[in-house]
């Protein structure tokens, strides 16, 4: 092999590598790099669909900025009251279909619910007052999903932001 | 002299080791050229098919959801009509064999639009589109542009395509599937996505997953099979013993299925 065929053949795959750099886009990061972002506002996020009664919540997408965990509350005069069950800890950026969550009691149908997104204080534990809950970018409150339970509930198979 | 010696290792197989993993990149970028949502599709049995919208959106999305249809019926595989929705938007429930599309204040949970699909197999059954007008109410969200990105990217999932692009800060890829910081010109489809529905509905299934019970609205005339009479032979039941399913032959191997879900 002469000199100029081993450089055309370097070339070919350093150019190669440069046009996958550039064309896979970064879908191993997700989440946006600031607040001002497109479908998710701001860097967290959670979806939870209509629920069966139950003593478990499906979660089928949280979105976090930082190491967090997902915490489901019970309805208090239109607040967020008494927490049912929690997550385990989820990592920063997107995870869908979570483990179901195991609530300390089972779910009624018509009641209300809230799923909360929490930040992890460091300890990978969840603490409700340690681990203050995920903050909306656009207007300051916390970041939950309210879903109701209904005997008729159909979870879907996939859900997309 | 020295170079002739160092070269002269390169042989024919390194070579080849090279050319074949250029080759292997390049099929890596292709790949990820492909935006189909886990192969999900609607089971069909004609080349083109039309997908029911369920307009259950208030009159101040009416006008984005027209576009989004106008917009994804280009496809030379399906075409979209929108039709009288049948849930209420806040729980947005979805009906077999269509989509749904609701807006409501949903809250801050910290998404704008989400789209959900229920399948069987690889077959999406039904879905649904939420648009949540707790951020859409506010001064930054409320725009054209940002409500035509929305509502034409979570109908576009409904269809079995996920996003293009999920970085939000580079260029805009010229189609409503690219996450964005700036909507302006991610408003509506681009070629790319619609080649991909090209690719995701060359094939023909035994079935069709599609509802073929409407009800008109408006001026957006459709197929009225309210008559049960033509919905064909029971297939199949509901937990509650009556009849969810229907069948009906039209020969040459094609088939309606209409779904129905009972009213209490």
């Amino acid at each position: 092999m002469t000199t100029k065929t081993f450089i055309i053949f370097v070339g070919i795959v350093i150019i190669a590598l440069v046009a996958v750099f550039f064309f896979r886009g970064d879908s191993t990061k997700p989440v946006p790099t600031d607040d001002s972002t497109g479908f998710i506002v701001g860097r967290n996020a959670i979806y939870v669909a209509e629920q069966s009664p139950s003593r478990n919540v499906s979660v089928a997408v949280a979105r976090l900025e930082k190491t967090g965990f997902v915490a489901i509350h019970e309805d208090n005069a239109g607040k967020p009251g008494k927490i049912l069950g929690t997550s385990g800890i989820l990592q920063a950026g997107e995870t869908k279909n979570l483990t179901p969550i195991t609530l300390s009691r089972v779910t009624a149908d018509g009641e209300t619910l809230y799923a909360m997104l929490h930040l992890d204080d460091g300890d990978g534990v969840f603490d409700p007052v340690k681990d203050k809950p995920a903050l909306d970018s656009l207007g300051g409150e916390p970041v939950m999903m309210i879903f109701t339970v209904s005997m008729d509930a159909s979870e879907p198979g996939a859900v997309n932001l | 002299m020295m170079n002739k010696t160092i070269f002269s290792r390169f042989n024919i197989m390194t070579v080849g080791v090279i050319i074949v993993l250029a080759a292997i990149i390049s099929i890596g970028s292709i790949a990820y050229a492909s935006h189909s949502w886990g192969g999900y599709h609607w089971a069909r049995t004609t080349s083109s098919f039309t997908l029911k919208l369920g307009d259950n959106v208030s009159s101040a999305w009416d006008a984005y959801l027209v576009t989004a249809s106008t917009d994804w019926t280009v496809s030379n595989v399906l075409d979209t009509s929108i039709v009288l929705g049948v849930t209420n938007p806040k729980v947005c429930r979805a009906t077999n064999g269509r989509v749904e599309v609701c807006n409501a204040n949903y809250g801050n949970n910290g998404w704008l639009g989400v789209a959900s699909i229920w399948i069987s197999g690889s077959h999406i059954t039904k879905g649904t589109v939420k648009l949540n007008d707790s951020y859409f109410n506010t001064v930054k969200y409320n725009t054209t542009a940002w409500k035509n990105l929305v509502m034409c990217q979570e109908i576009g999932h409904t269809f079995g395509l996920a996003h293009q692009d999920e970085n939000f800060s580079n260029p805009n890829l010229g189609t409503c599937m690219d996450y964005t910081n700036d909507p302006t010109s991610n408003q509506h489809p681009n070629q790319h996505d619609y080649d991909m529905l090209g690719t995701i509905y060359s094939h023909l299934d035994g079935i069709t997953t599609i509802g073929a019970t409407v009800v008109s609205k408006g001026n957006h005339a459709d197929i009225n099979t309210d008559d049960s009479s033509g919905w064909g032979k029971a297939i199949k039941k509901d937990s509650k013993g009556k009849t969810s399913l229907y069948e009906r032959d039209l020969g040459n191997g094609n088939k309606i299925f209409t779904f129905v879900t009972w009213v209490e």
